[in-house]
């Protein structure tokens, strides 16, 4: 039998692709909810990665589809913790800068 | 390569190249509002190739819970962030030459262990089962009119049985025993039809790992060895996952599905009290 779909690698790049995007962001950016924009892609890279996988491992087969429903649990309470942060953040600074959230320096 | 192949590839590269557009957009888009529509397009793309990949409810389940929930989140905090349109307010990022460097470094050794150190390899069609002094392979066998399992080995010693459990697309379970009594004779291979129950034109339709089986060698000092077939991972597919998930979340992982309900509930709580009022005295 030969393979003919797209190949493992090529689902890894796209992957391996979004997170360094995703990287970029949470490194670069100010605004805290572009960071929480960055986080999204990191784990949505991750999910990918688990799907990859379970499509192309024989034993179990769905194991990597259930850490990714886990994933996107995770994601929604994060999401939801993370703008409230940015919230009070707001309230304390009347900014969402990260860098001007810088108290505890003193 | 079959049609449907050519089509599935075609989607799945557009779908790669528009999630990485949006990654790109989000990641170097100096107004916050398109970053958030950038991201809103990669969360698509992505639940698109979950669909593309054949795991339907992971699909369904980024679209209701990413772009349904988190996304809408996140642009109602966009939309809410003061004074949008200004550009140097809104999205001001400090790209600096260490933050580009230090993530081409990342996606280079990325590539580096995908296409070169790791070895991913797809596991062969041929299953050996080891008894005793017997070593038999088992292979998926479709010929014209007839679909099986090839079942053949270098050496039996004495008699050895082979049990044969085909689950069909349909449901149906169909049990098989095949005996080979042979001496040490010369390496032969015997096809164990499965009469699935369909016409010879429709047996064409029936794509590989539409039907699975599990097989059982019993040597004739009674040792007994189990395999399966390696298009297991096809068949759950072929019918859809959602069963399959919903039998993995009840099952195996039914703590952890707890601890993360009662973790939305903690995160829910908190949420509602980090963002509440300050009340002064």
């Amino acid at each position: 039998m030969i393979f003919t779909r797209h190949p493992l690698e090529h689902m890894l790049l796209l992957s391996a692709i979004v997170f360094c995007c995703g990287v970029y962001t949470i490194l670069t950016r100010k605004n805290a909810v572009s960071i929480l924009m960055g986080v999204e892609l990191v784990l949505n890279a991750a999910n990918i990665n688990f799907v990859a996988f379970s499509q192309y491992t024989r034993i179990g087969g769905v194991h990597g589809n259930v850490f990714t429903i886990f994933v996107i649990l995770l994601a929604a309470a994060e999401a939801a913790v993370a703008l409230a942060i940015i919230i009070g953040m707001y309230q304390n600074f009347g900014k969402v800068d990260v860098d001007q959230a810088d108290n505890m320096k003193e | 390569m079959e049609a449907s192949d050519i089509v599935l590839n075609v989607i799945f590269y557009v779908l790669a190249a528009a999630a990485i557009a949006g990654a790109v957009a989000v990641a170097v888009s100096k107004n916050i509002v398109r970053s958030a529509f950038a991201l809103l397009a990669v969360l698509f793309s992505a639940a698109a190739l979950y669909a593309v990949m054949k795991a339907d409810f992971i699909a369904a389940a980024q679209v209701l819970i990413y772009v349904g929930g988190i996304l809408v989140l996140i642009i109602f905090a966009v939309m809410l962030t003061h004074r949008i349109t200004d550009v140097k307010l809104s999205n001001e990022s400090t790209p600096g030459p260490a933050a580009f460097c230090a993530c081409l470094c990342l996606l280079f050794s990325l590539v580096v262990v995908i296409l070169f150190t790791a070895r991913w390899q797809r596991e062969s069609d041929e299953v050996v089962v080891r008894s005793g002094g017997n070593e038999v392979f088992l292979r998926q066998y479709q010929g014209d009119g007839s679909t099986g399992l090839a079942f053949g080995g270098a050496a039996f010693e004495g008699s050895v049985v082979l049990g044969v459990r085909v689950d069909r697309p349909n449901g149906d379970v169909k049990y098989v025993t095949f005996t080979a009594v042979s001496g040490k004779e010369k390496p032969k291979t015997v096809v164990i039809p499965f009469q699935l129950g369909v016409t010879k034109g429709a047996l064409s339709d029936l794509a590989e790992g539409d039907w699975h089986w599990s097989a059982v060698l019993s040597g004739a000092d009674g040792e007994v060895a189990k395999a399966e077939s390696p298009a297991a991972r096809d068949f759950t597919v072929n019918r859809g996952i959602t069963k399959t998930v919903a039998r993995a979340l009840a099952g195996p992982y039914l703590l952890a599905f707890e601890v993360v309900s009662v973790l939305l509930l903690a995160a829910l709580v908190g949420a509602a009290f980090l963002a509440r009022k300050e009340v002064r005295e």
